[in-house]
């Protein structure tokens, strides 16, 4: 009896997370990008990232099923000025050397919207700079492709893919980063725009 | 020609401020700092993200303005250091 009770268990285990797809986020097309921008009184900054990896776990049909991590290689981070990046870097900015990832997990989904293939949602999770973590929302439009890796890799692989965007700010204080320093020409707020593609090969 | 090097400076200079006023105006009169490469947007057709497409090339900003004139106006400066008639060789 009690065999059967755990065989029971185990197999609806396996049915609730059978549909979840792990999507690699990691992109050799070096098209995933984030975009940040810091518009301060005397100077606007604005740089990019392809440094992007990650696994989320998601279920395309209960979008509220939602797991996994992204992460940031932080000295990927590049702004057009080479001193203005070597600065950014250093050891009084973003301490690249001792910080090396900047990552953001996923928590919770909250007020998810579907729309037969993509969606809507807030996700809570907990966003980690300079070794300072923080809990975070931010509004996410997630697209489910079913088949449509094998366009972007030219027919070699069969899968799905699943591209997320967001838009949302933080403040650099609130990370440690120079508090309430150089306000006039490094703005303390960061407008973060993200877009990903995850794969997800089918074996 | 005896051209004294006061005025040898000072074509200096003037070249100096002219050729960086010239290169920062013809290179779009970039107001921020001096960029090493440029963006440019395209899209991926799959995915419909868009994404920048870096490619190296130089853009002189404020800062390389800055810097230029600040040696111009050097080398200027540095003329006044020098007599107004050419140096005459007296003969023994």
């Amino acid at each position: 009896m009690k065999i059967r009770i755990i065989t029971l268990a185990a197999l609806l285990a396996t049915q609730a997370f059978a549909a979840e797809t792990a999507f690699d986020f990691k992109d050799p097309k070096g098209v995933n990008n984030i975009v940040f921008k810091l518009d301060a009184p005397l100077e606007s900054i604005s740089g990019t990232t392809n440094g992007i990896s990650g696994i989320v776990l998601a279920d395309p049909a209960n979008p509220e099923k939602i797991q996994g991590k992204i992460i940031v290689d932080a000295k990927s981070l590049t702004v057009p000025n080479p001193m203005m990046q070597e600065h950014m870097l250093g050891a009084e900015w973003l301490e690249t050397a001792k910080y090396p990832e900047i990552t953001f997990e996923i928590k919770e989904v909250l007020n998810s919207k579907k729309n037969e293939n993509s969606g809507t949602a807030d996700v809570k999770g907990i966003f980690t700079l300079k070794g300072v973590s923080k809990e975070v929302i931010v509004p996410i439009n997630a697209t489910y492709l079913p088949g449509r890796l094998a366009d972007r890799t030219g027919g070699k692989v069969q899968g799905d893919l699943l591209v997320i965007r967001t838009n949302f700010k933080i403040n650099r204080g609130d990370y440690g980063i120079k508090q309430g320093e150089n306000l006039d020409k490094v703005s303390d707020v960061i407008e973060i725009s993200l877009a990903v593609a995850g794969a997800a090969p089918k074996k | 020609m005896n051209i004294p090097f006061r005025k040898i400076l000072r074509l200096l200079a003037l070249f100096v401020l002219s050729t960086c006023l010239a290169w920062w105006w013809s290179s779009g009169s970039e107001m921020g700092w001096t960029k090493t490469y440029i963006t440019t947007p395209a899209t991926d057709e799959i995915t419909g993200i868009v994404y920048e497409v870096k490619q190296e090339k130089f853009v002189p900003g404020l800062d390389f303005l800055v810097g230029g004139t600040g040696l111009s106006f050097t080398i200027f400066a540095a003329s006044f250091l020098f007599s107004r008639k050419p140096h005459q060789f007296k003969k023994p």
